[in-house]
Protein backbone atom coordinates (compact mmCIF):
# COMPACT_ATOMS: atom_id res chain seq x y z
CA UNK A 1 0.00 0.00 0.00
CA UNK A 2 1.48 3.37 -1.03
CA UNK A 3 0.57 5.91 1.60
CA UNK A 4 0.68 9.62 0.83
CA UNK A 5 -0.68 11.65 3.76
CA UNK A 6 -3.39 11.84 6.41
CA UNK A 7 -5.86 14.72 6.31
CA UNK A 8 -8.53 15.57 8.91
CA UNK A 9 -11.93 16.06 7.27
CA UNK A 10 -12.43 19.58 8.71
CA UNK A 11 -9.16 20.72 7.07
CA UNK A 12 -10.25 19.75 3.56
CA UNK A 13 -11.18 22.97 1.81
CA UNK A 14 -8.72 25.02 3.88
CA UNK A 15 -5.84 23.08 2.36
CA UNK A 16 -7.19 23.63 -1.16
CA UNK A 17 -7.60 27.37 -0.47
CA UNK A 18 -4.01 27.57 0.84
CA UNK A 19 -2.65 25.65 -2.16
CA UNK A 20 -4.41 28.13 -4.46
CA UNK A 21 -2.84 31.02 -2.51
CA UNK A 22 0.61 29.40 -2.97
CA UNK A 23 -0.15 29.10 -6.69
CA UNK A 24 -1.15 32.77 -7.00
CA UNK A 25 1.93 34.04 -5.11
CA UNK A 26 4.24 31.80 -7.14
CA UNK A 27 2.63 33.02 -10.39
CA UNK A 28 2.92 36.70 -9.32
CA UNK A 29 6.61 36.08 -8.60
CA UNK A 30 7.07 34.30 -11.95
CA UNK A 31 5.39 37.18 -13.82
CA UNK A 32 7.49 39.78 -12.04
CA UNK A 33 10.68 37.81 -12.72
CA UNK A 34 9.69 37.66 -16.40
CA UNK A 35 9.37 41.46 -16.42
CA UNK A 36 12.88 41.70 -14.92
CA UNK A 37 14.11 39.24 -17.56
CA UNK A 38 12.69 41.36 -20.39
CA UNK A 39 14.61 44.38 -19.05
CA UNK A 40 17.86 42.59 -18.21
CA UNK A 41 18.02 39.64 -20.66
CA UNK A 42 19.64 37.64 -17.84
CA UNK A 43 19.26 33.89 -18.41
CA UNK A 44 19.18 33.13 -14.66
CA UNK A 45 16.18 35.43 -14.24
CA UNK A 46 14.34 33.72 -17.13
CA UNK A 47 14.94 30.33 -15.50
CA UNK A 48 13.82 31.73 -12.15
CA UNK A 49 10.57 32.83 -13.81
CA UNK A 50 10.08 29.41 -15.43
CA UNK A 51 10.76 27.66 -12.11
CA UNK A 52 8.09 29.60 -10.22
CA UNK A 53 5.62 29.15 -13.09
CA UNK A 54 6.16 25.37 -12.79
CA UNK A 55 5.78 25.55 -9.00
CA UNK A 56 2.58 27.58 -9.42
CA UNK A 57 1.06 25.02 -11.83
CA UNK A 58 2.12 22.22 -9.45
CA UNK A 59 0.08 23.81 -6.63
CA UNK A 60 -2.97 24.15 -8.90
CA UNK A 61 -2.66 20.44 -9.77
CA UNK A 62 -2.30 19.58 -6.06
CA UNK A 63 -5.44 21.59 -5.25
CA UNK A 64 -7.27 19.76 -8.07
CA UNK A 65 -6.10 16.37 -6.72
CA UNK A 66 -7.32 17.26 -3.22
CA UNK A 67 -10.62 18.52 -4.64
CA UNK A 68 -11.21 15.16 -6.38
CA UNK A 69 -10.40 13.35 -3.14
CA UNK A 70 -12.70 15.60 -1.09
CA UNK A 71 -15.62 14.80 -3.39
CA UNK A 72 -14.95 11.08 -3.25
CA UNK A 73 -14.12 10.07 0.31
CA UNK A 74 -16.08 10.06 3.56
CA UNK A 75 -15.11 9.79 7.24
CA UNK A 76 -13.38 12.07 9.74
CA UNK A 77 -9.80 11.34 8.68
CA UNK A 78 -8.72 10.50 5.16
CA UNK A 79 -5.88 8.09 4.61
CA UNK A 80 -4.60 8.73 1.14
CA UNK A 81 -3.14 5.59 -0.41
CA UNK A 82 -3.20 3.72 -3.67
CA UNK A 83 -6.01 1.42 -2.61
CA UNK A 84 -8.49 4.12 -1.66
CA UNK A 85 -7.53 6.82 -4.11
CA UNK A 86 -9.14 7.25 -7.44
CA UNK A 87 -6.55 6.79 -10.15
CA UNK A 88 -7.26 10.36 -11.34
CA UNK A 89 -6.33 11.78 -7.95
CA UNK A 90 -3.22 9.65 -7.71
CA UNK A 91 -2.06 10.68 -11.18
CA UNK A 92 -2.75 14.32 -10.30
CA UNK A 93 -0.74 13.93 -7.07
CA UNK A 94 2.16 12.43 -9.01
CA UNK A 95 1.91 15.23 -11.58
CA UNK A 96 1.97 17.81 -8.78
CA UNK A 97 5.09 16.23 -7.27
CA UNK A 98 6.83 16.00 -10.65
CA UNK A 99 6.10 19.63 -11.55
CA UNK A 100 7.22 20.86 -8.13
CA UNK A 101 10.50 18.92 -8.29
CA UNK A 102 11.13 20.14 -11.84
CA UNK A 103 10.45 23.70 -10.64
CA UNK A 104 12.89 23.31 -7.73
CA UNK A 105 15.57 21.78 -9.97
CA UNK A 106 15.18 24.73 -12.38
CA UNK A 107 15.37 27.16 -9.45
CA UNK A 108 18.49 25.48 -8.04
CA UNK A 109 20.11 25.52 -11.49
CA UNK A 110 19.34 29.24 -11.85
CA UNK A 111 20.43 30.11 -8.30
CA UNK A 112 23.73 28.28 -8.59
CA UNK A 113 24.39 30.08 -11.89
CA UNK A 114 25.19 26.87 -13.77
CA UNK A 115 25.63 27.36 -17.51
CA UNK A 116 25.62 23.81 -18.82
CA UNK A 117 22.26 22.62 -20.17
CA UNK A 118 23.36 18.97 -19.99
CA UNK A 119 23.76 19.25 -16.21
CA UNK A 120 20.20 20.58 -16.03
CA UNK A 121 18.76 17.71 -18.07
CA UNK A 122 20.75 15.21 -16.02
CA UNK A 123 19.40 16.61 -12.72
CA UNK A 124 15.86 16.87 -14.09
CA UNK A 125 15.99 13.30 -15.44
CA UNK A 126 17.40 11.85 -12.22
CA UNK A 127 14.88 13.73 -10.07
CA UNK A 128 11.84 12.73 -12.11
CA UNK A 129 12.88 9.09 -12.62
CA UNK A 130 13.65 8.79 -8.90
CA UNK A 131 10.25 10.21 -8.03
CA UNK A 132 8.11 8.26 -10.49
CA UNK A 133 9.84 4.92 -9.86
CA UNK A 134 9.75 5.24 -6.06
CA UNK A 135 7.52 2.87 -4.09
CA UNK A 136 6.93 5.73 -1.62
CA UNK A 137 6.69 8.78 -3.93
CA UNK A 138 5.47 11.18 -1.21
CA UNK A 139 8.55 10.55 0.94
CA UNK A 140 10.91 10.65 -2.08
CA UNK A 141 9.26 13.91 -3.14
CA UNK A 142 9.81 15.50 0.28
CA UNK A 143 13.43 14.28 0.53
CA UNK A 144 14.25 15.65 -2.95
CA UNK A 145 12.57 18.96 -2.02
CA UNK A 146 14.53 19.15 1.25
CA UNK A 147 17.88 18.60 -0.52
CA UNK A 148 17.12 21.14 -3.27
CA UNK A 149 15.76 23.81 -0.91
CA UNK A 150 18.75 23.28 1.42
CA UNK A 151 21.15 23.96 -1.46
CA UNK A 152 19.24 27.15 -2.34
CA UNK A 153 19.34 28.31 1.30
CA UNK A 154 23.07 27.60 1.49
CA UNK A 155 23.71 29.66 -1.65
CA UNK A 156 21.49 32.50 -0.39
CA UNK A 157 23.23 32.52 3.00
CA UNK A 158 26.63 32.80 1.33
CA UNK A 159 25.24 35.58 -0.88
CA UNK A 160 23.69 37.38 2.08
CA UNK A 161 27.01 37.39 3.91
CA UNK A 162 28.34 39.34 0.90
CA UNK A 163 25.47 41.80 0.42
CA UNK A 164 23.95 42.19 3.94
CA UNK A 165 20.61 43.03 2.30
CA UNK A 166 17.44 43.01 4.45
CA UNK A 167 15.27 41.74 1.60
CA UNK A 168 17.57 38.84 0.81
CA UNK A 169 17.43 37.94 4.52
CA UNK A 170 13.59 37.84 4.32
CA UNK A 171 13.74 35.65 1.22
CA UNK A 172 16.19 33.31 2.97
CA UNK A 173 13.79 33.13 5.93
CA UNK A 174 10.95 32.23 3.52
CA UNK A 175 13.04 29.41 2.05
CA UNK A 176 13.92 28.18 5.57
CA UNK A 177 10.16 27.99 6.30
CA UNK A 178 9.64 26.07 3.04
CA UNK A 179 12.46 23.74 4.12
CA UNK A 180 10.79 23.18 7.52
CA UNK A 181 7.41 22.56 5.88
CA UNK A 182 8.95 19.86 3.67
CA UNK A 183 10.64 18.32 6.71
CA UNK A 184 7.28 18.34 8.49
CA UNK A 185 5.43 16.84 5.48
CA UNK A 186 7.67 13.76 5.86
CA UNK A 187 5.50 12.83 8.85
CA UNK A 188 2.18 13.57 7.14
CA UNK A 189 1.57 9.86 6.59
CA UNK A 190 1.76 9.30 10.37
CA UNK A 191 -0.19 12.22 11.81
CA UNK A 192 -2.80 14.70 10.53
CA UNK A 193 -1.09 17.48 12.50
CA UNK A 194 1.96 17.32 10.20
CA UNK A 195 -0.20 17.98 7.12
CA UNK A 196 -1.82 21.02 8.78
CA UNK A 197 1.47 22.41 10.14
CA UNK A 198 3.15 21.90 6.75
CA UNK A 199 0.49 24.02 5.09
CA UNK A 200 0.78 26.76 7.73
CA UNK A 201 4.59 26.90 7.38
CA UNK A 202 4.30 27.04 3.61
CA UNK A 203 1.67 29.78 3.81
CA UNK A 204 3.97 31.83 6.08
CA UNK A 205 6.81 31.41 3.57
CA UNK A 206 4.73 32.59 0.61
CA UNK A 207 3.31 35.54 2.58
CA UNK A 208 6.88 36.66 3.41
CA UNK A 209 7.84 36.38 -0.29
CA UNK A 210 4.72 38.30 -1.33
CA UNK A 211 5.34 41.00 1.29
CA UNK A 212 8.98 41.43 0.19
CA UNK A 213 7.89 41.69 -3.42
CA UNK A 214 5.16 44.24 -2.63
CA UNK A 215 7.59 46.34 -0.55
CA UNK A 216 10.05 46.31 -3.44
CA UNK A 217 7.41 47.29 -6.01
CA UNK A 218 6.23 50.16 -3.74
CA UNK A 219 9.83 51.33 -3.32
CA UNK A 220 10.52 51.32 -7.06
CA UNK A 221 7.33 53.23 -7.87
CA UNK A 222 8.28 56.11 -5.49
CA UNK B 1 37.58 49.73 0.55
CA UNK B 2 35.07 49.57 -2.28
CA UNK B 3 33.56 46.14 -2.95
CA UNK B 4 34.15 44.31 -6.20
CA UNK B 5 31.60 45.22 -8.90
CA UNK B 6 29.27 42.44 -9.95
CA UNK B 7 28.39 41.68 -13.58
CA UNK B 8 25.18 43.74 -13.60
CA UNK B 9 27.02 46.77 -12.21
CA UNK B 10 29.70 46.49 -14.89
CA UNK B 11 27.01 46.37 -17.59
CA UNK B 12 25.35 49.44 -16.05
CA UNK B 13 28.70 51.30 -15.94
CA UNK B 14 29.45 50.56 -19.61
CA UNK B 15 25.97 51.63 -20.71
CA UNK B 16 26.22 54.82 -18.62
CA UNK B 17 29.57 55.66 -20.19
CA UNK B 18 28.03 55.32 -23.66
CA UNK B 19 24.88 57.27 -22.75
CA UNK B 20 26.90 60.08 -21.16
CA UNK B 21 28.83 60.46 -24.43
CA UNK B 22 25.66 61.35 -26.33
CA UNK B 23 24.95 57.67 -26.97
CA UNK B 24 28.00 57.04 -29.20
CA UNK B 25 31.51 56.16 -28.08
CA UNK B 26 34.83 54.66 -29.24
CA UNK B 27 36.09 51.44 -27.57
CA UNK B 28 39.15 53.21 -26.15
CA UNK B 29 36.90 55.55 -24.19
CA UNK B 30 34.91 52.62 -22.84
CA UNK B 31 38.15 50.95 -21.79
CA UNK B 32 39.32 54.08 -20.04
CA UNK B 33 36.03 54.90 -18.29
CA UNK B 34 34.82 51.41 -17.39
CA UNK B 35 38.01 50.35 -15.60
CA UNK B 36 38.19 46.92 -17.26
CA UNK B 37 40.92 44.95 -18.98
CA UNK B 38 40.76 44.91 -22.80
CA UNK B 39 39.73 41.24 -22.86
CA UNK B 40 36.98 41.73 -20.27
CA UNK B 41 35.69 44.79 -22.11
CA UNK B 42 35.52 42.81 -25.38
CA UNK B 43 33.54 40.04 -23.63
CA UNK B 44 31.10 42.52 -22.14
CA UNK B 45 30.65 44.38 -25.44
CA UNK B 46 29.92 41.10 -27.26
CA UNK B 47 27.33 40.23 -24.59
CA UNK B 48 25.74 43.68 -24.79
CA UNK B 49 25.48 43.45 -28.58
CA UNK B 50 23.88 39.98 -28.30
CA UNK B 51 21.38 41.30 -25.77
CA UNK B 52 20.56 44.25 -28.03
CA UNK B 53 21.68 46.87 -25.50
CA UNK B 54 24.26 48.42 -27.85
CA UNK B 55 25.05 48.47 -31.57
CA UNK B 56 28.45 48.40 -33.21
CA UNK B 57 29.10 50.79 -36.11
CA UNK B 58 32.20 50.10 -38.16
CA UNK B 59 33.78 52.46 -40.66
CA UNK B 60 37.09 52.10 -42.51
CA UNK B 61 38.87 54.20 -39.91
CA UNK B 62 37.14 53.48 -36.65
CA UNK B 63 34.63 51.53 -34.65
CA UNK B 64 31.99 53.11 -32.41
CA UNK B 65 29.28 51.81 -30.11
CA UNK B 66 25.76 53.20 -29.80
CA UNK B 67 23.33 52.65 -26.97
CA UNK B 68 19.92 51.32 -28.04
CA UNK B 69 16.43 51.92 -26.63
CA UNK B 70 16.74 48.58 -24.82
CA UNK B 71 20.04 49.67 -23.26
CA UNK B 72 18.46 52.90 -22.02
CA UNK B 73 15.57 50.87 -20.59
CA UNK B 74 18.11 48.69 -18.73
CA UNK B 75 19.61 51.79 -17.11
CA UNK B 76 16.15 53.04 -16.10
CA UNK B 77 15.22 49.67 -14.58
CA UNK B 78 18.68 48.95 -13.13
CA UNK B 79 17.77 49.48 -9.46
CA UNK B 80 14.82 47.09 -9.76
CA UNK B 81 16.90 44.48 -11.61
CA UNK B 82 19.76 44.70 -9.14
CA UNK B 83 17.52 44.53 -6.06
CA UNK B 84 15.57 41.57 -7.43
CA UNK B 85 18.61 39.52 -8.40
CA UNK B 86 20.33 40.28 -5.08
CA UNK B 87 17.23 39.42 -3.03
CA UNK B 88 16.81 36.05 -4.70
CA UNK B 89 20.51 35.19 -4.86
CA UNK B 90 20.64 35.24 -8.66
CA UNK B 91 24.10 36.80 -8.93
Amino acid sequence: MVQLYLVPRWFFGFDIAMELIFAVVAMVLASFAYKIYKASEEEEVRLFSVSFALISVSYIVWAAANYFIMRTLTGDIFELNLTNLLSTSYILSLLHMSLFILGLITLTYATLGLKNGRIYYLFAGLGLIGLVSSSIPWITYQILSIVLIASIIYHQTVDHSCYKNKKSMCISLAFILLFLSRLDFLFAAKTTFAYILGHILELSAYLIILNSLMQSIKGWKK
Amino acid sequence: MSKKRNRLEVIKDILEVIRNRSGRIKPTHILYKSNLSYQMMEEYLTELIQKGFIQEKKTEKSKTYLITEKGINYLQQYRMISEFTTSFGLE
